[in-house]
């Protein structure tokens, strides 16, 4: 059996050296590079993303003071090249479940209403409406607006809603990610405060 | 880098499983070297949850964005969330669309006294629109702009503040402050300006391009010197988070 790895702060200390001799700017790689691997990880699937993530990081991490001294590239794509063996062992054992909906299921869903969505989502809306109204007016004015109409329609609203406020239709899209993107986080806090029904 | 629009077909076939293995993996390894990238992720992710839910993706995206996209509890999450937003959007519309067919319509008789007093206000409303109009100050302020990163040190000693010499004219001095990559995502955001000589003022902040923010500062609140900023976001809890380091600059 592997003698199990353990984290010291060590070996942590010189992960961080070996992605930034300045420890703040190394803290901040060293989070970038986590918060990507866990999506990367969603994107793939993976229901266990944040573990998958600091497997992936520990293994680096053990490997730090080698690598630190003959490695030439960007850190982050070592950390890949690490991610993807994790995936694969993680892939080979048995109780992995990848996919919420079969293959045969989802083909017989092509002429069926959407199955992803849900008729309950009264939670999620009662805390939206309650993080709405922290939001600056204007700041809700927009979300409000841009997220108005569908299809063809939508993209002709924003192109003028952009124009109205002095901004490039790509800047405006920026601005309303961020938006919701608080919302979303305001959302999350929210339901975890929620009494258990 | 390569064409906006072909970035984003490619950052939307990826999310739906629709890239080749290798495709697949160059678009990784692009995800965690490059933040535009990453944060066109992000966005397209929202984009296409939104368009399901809108059903506005084609049959075959639908299989994959069910097959393949939602097939974890935080996409999932996700998804509950836009259809509650979804939902607040359209029902706000419905409502904006109530009220404006509720506005009363203004009867009024058919007295020569009223029609006079009618029209006395109408002239008036005219003559005080144009003298609010005349009034106004121009809609564009004259800014001189100034962009700046974050210093980890909260002291100005060994940095080299970036200096700015505001023009006669100059209303005031937009500053754009690029956030540091990890920052805390903020309702608001709120930025204390302290002089060299400790005097301390505080401005609302505005969410700029991605990862900056923008306050303007009036002329008349800027002091020749050193200054420096401190940016403190407010959470979607209610509670005020400082961003650590400082932002320096010198006015001339």
């Amino acid at each position: 059996m592997k003698k199990e790895w353990v984290l010291t702060q060590g070996a942590f200390d010189t992960l961080l050296e070996w992605l930034d001799p300045d420890r703040e700017q190394a803290g901040r790689k060293y989070e970038t590079i986590r918060t990507r691997l866990i999506k990367i990880f969603i994107c793939r699937g993976c229901l266990e993303a944040e573990l998958l993530a600091d497997e992936t990081i520990n293994r680096v991490t053990s490997k730090a003071e080698e690598i630190s001294k003959s490695y030439v590239g960007d850190p982050a794509l070592y950390f890949y090249a690490v991610a993807q063996k994790v995936h694969l062992e993680h892939l080979r054992k048995p109780h992995t479940q990848q996919s919420a909906i079969s293959v045969e299921t989802a083909d017989n869903l092509l002429s069926t209403a959407p199955v992803g969505l849900v008729e309950d989502f009264e939670p999620e809306y009662r805390c939206l409406e309650r993080c709405l109204e922290l939001l600056p007016k204007e700041n809700r004015y927009l979300l409000e607006r841009y997220y108005q109409l569908e299809k063809q329609a939508k993209v002709n609203h924003r192109k003028l809603l952009a124009t109205e406020m002095g901004i490039a239709v790509n800047a405006l899209r920026i601005r309303a990610h961020r938006i919701r993107l608080a919302m979303r986080q305001c959302v999350r806090t929210c339901l975890e405060q929620e009494p258990a029904h | 880098m390569m064409p906006i629009q072909e970035l984003q077909e490619r950052v939307r076939r990826y999310l739906l499983g629709q890239l080749s293995d290798g495709a697949g993996d160059e678009m990784e390894r692009d995800l965690l070297a490059n933040e535009e990238m990453f944060a066109e992720l992000l966005i397209i992710e929202d984009e296409l949850t939104d368009e399901y839910v809108n059903g506005g993706l084609t049959p075959d995206e639908r299989v994959n964005f069910e097959r393949h996209f939602l097939a974890t509890p935080e996409r999932q999450e996700d998804l509950r969330f836009a259809q509650a937003l979804n939902r607040y959007v359209k029902a706000n519309k419905n409502n904006k669309q109530m009220a404006g067919s509720h506005v009363p319509v203004f009867r009024y008789n058919q007295t020569f006294l009223f029609k006079a007093i009618a029209a006395v206000a109408i002239v008036g409303v005219l003559l005080g629109a144009w003298w609010i109009v005349r009034q106004r100050p121009p809609a564009r302020q004259n800014l001189a702009t100034l962009t700046l990163t974050i210093s980890a040190s909260d002291r100005s000693e060994g940095i080299r503040a970036k200096a700015v010499q505001l023009p006669r004219d100059a209303d005031g001095l937009q500053l754009l402050l690029q956030l540091p990559d990890q920052s805390v995502v903020a309702v608001r955001y709120r930025v204390e300006l302290e002089h060299e000589d400790g005097e301390k003022k505080s401005f609302e902040a505005a969410a700029s391009e991605r990862q900056s923010i923008s306050v303007v500062i009036a002329t008349a609140a800027l002091k020749r010197g050193l200054n420096s900023l401190k940016v403190f976001a407010l959470r979607s809890d209610g509670k005020e988070q400082r961003i650590p380091g400082s932002y320096f600059f010198t006015v001339q």
